[in-house]
């Protein structure tokens, strides 16, 4: 279990690395509201499942804790694609313009 | 039944919020769970008509369409880590808006894909203006596979019988 949990925890830090990337490469706010606002969705739904894992091996309660840390996980998937979309939204009705490519 | 659906939908939460189950904790959850239940309930359920059959069915079906859009998350994610690692990033992005009419008539269903558009990476929902969605694609692709399997699943889910 604890193996599981380093294994989801990795990964996910992995998403957040492209993640961070990808909010510093693209090159527009649009990209870079894609990147910043669902990299992120996955790879904290992957480090809380590992901290699930390594939670649920402390017995007792624990199983408690990992319920809450599923609200959490549920709380992130309702409020994390809200938020992104509320920015687009504000962006778009600011005019920002979409990054085109110079050939086009 | 509709108490009884809120007095559950509230309880829940408090027994593992609080985490403690002794008759006092327990019972003050039980008596602000029946009062919210007993205020509230109409916020909660608003579509009186559905049968607890159908509720139960749209929440088995629900359940496994969470597990799909996750797989779905995680495809769309790598592919678009595969864009954002490229040194020829410039040339594999392609934005765009993309606008389409949804078939979807209830309010529920809607939000739940502008939602799923948002979390599978590369196209985001801008705006939902009654049933006309505007999107934004990063890429070809994700403009492509961008609402057809999703539509028709979100429709089987909640507007089954209509």
């Amino acid at each position: 279990m604890v193996i599981l949990g380093c294994i989801l925890i990795a990964v996910g830090l992995l998403f957040f690395l492209g993640t961070t990337l990808g909010l510093l490469r693209f090159p527009d706010f649009y990209s870079r509201m894609h990147a910043a606002g669902k990299g992120d969705t996955l790879s904290t739904v992957l480090i809380l499942l590992g901290c699930i894992c390594l939670v649920s091996t402390q017995g007792g309660m624990s199983w408690l804790l990992g319920l809450k840390i599923l609200l959490i996980i549920n709380f992130v998937f309702i409020g994390s694609p809200t938020a992104t979309h509320a920015m687009m939204d504000a962006g778009d009705k600011a005019g920002a313009t979409p990054w085109k490519r110079e050939s086009e | 039944m509709k108490y009884l659906y809120s007095f559950v939908v509230l309880f829940a939460p408090w027994l593992v919020l609080s985490g403690k189950f002794d008759p006092l904790h327990v019972g003050m959850g039980v008596l602000c769970s029946l009062l919210v239940a007993w205020w509230c309930a109409d916020l909660l359920f608003q579509d009186r008509k559905s049968s607890t059959g159908d509720r139960l069915r749209q929440l088995v079906a629900f359940t496994g369409y969470t597990g799909w859009l996750f797989v779905q998350i995680i495809r769309a994610n790598l592919h678009v880590f595969r864009v954002a690692f490229s040194p020829r990033m410039n040339r594999l992005l392609a934005p765009r808006m993309v606008e389409f009419d949804t078939g979807l008539e209830k309010e529920l269903s809607r939000f739940v894909l502008a939602n799923s558009i948002t979390l599978t990476p590369g196209t985001v929902t801008v705006r939902v203006d009654g049933s006309r969605f505007l999107v934004h694609a990063l890429t070809e692709t994700a403009a492509h596979d961008l609402h057809g399997a999703m539509e028709r699943r979100i429709a089987n889910i909640f507007e089954k019988g209509r």
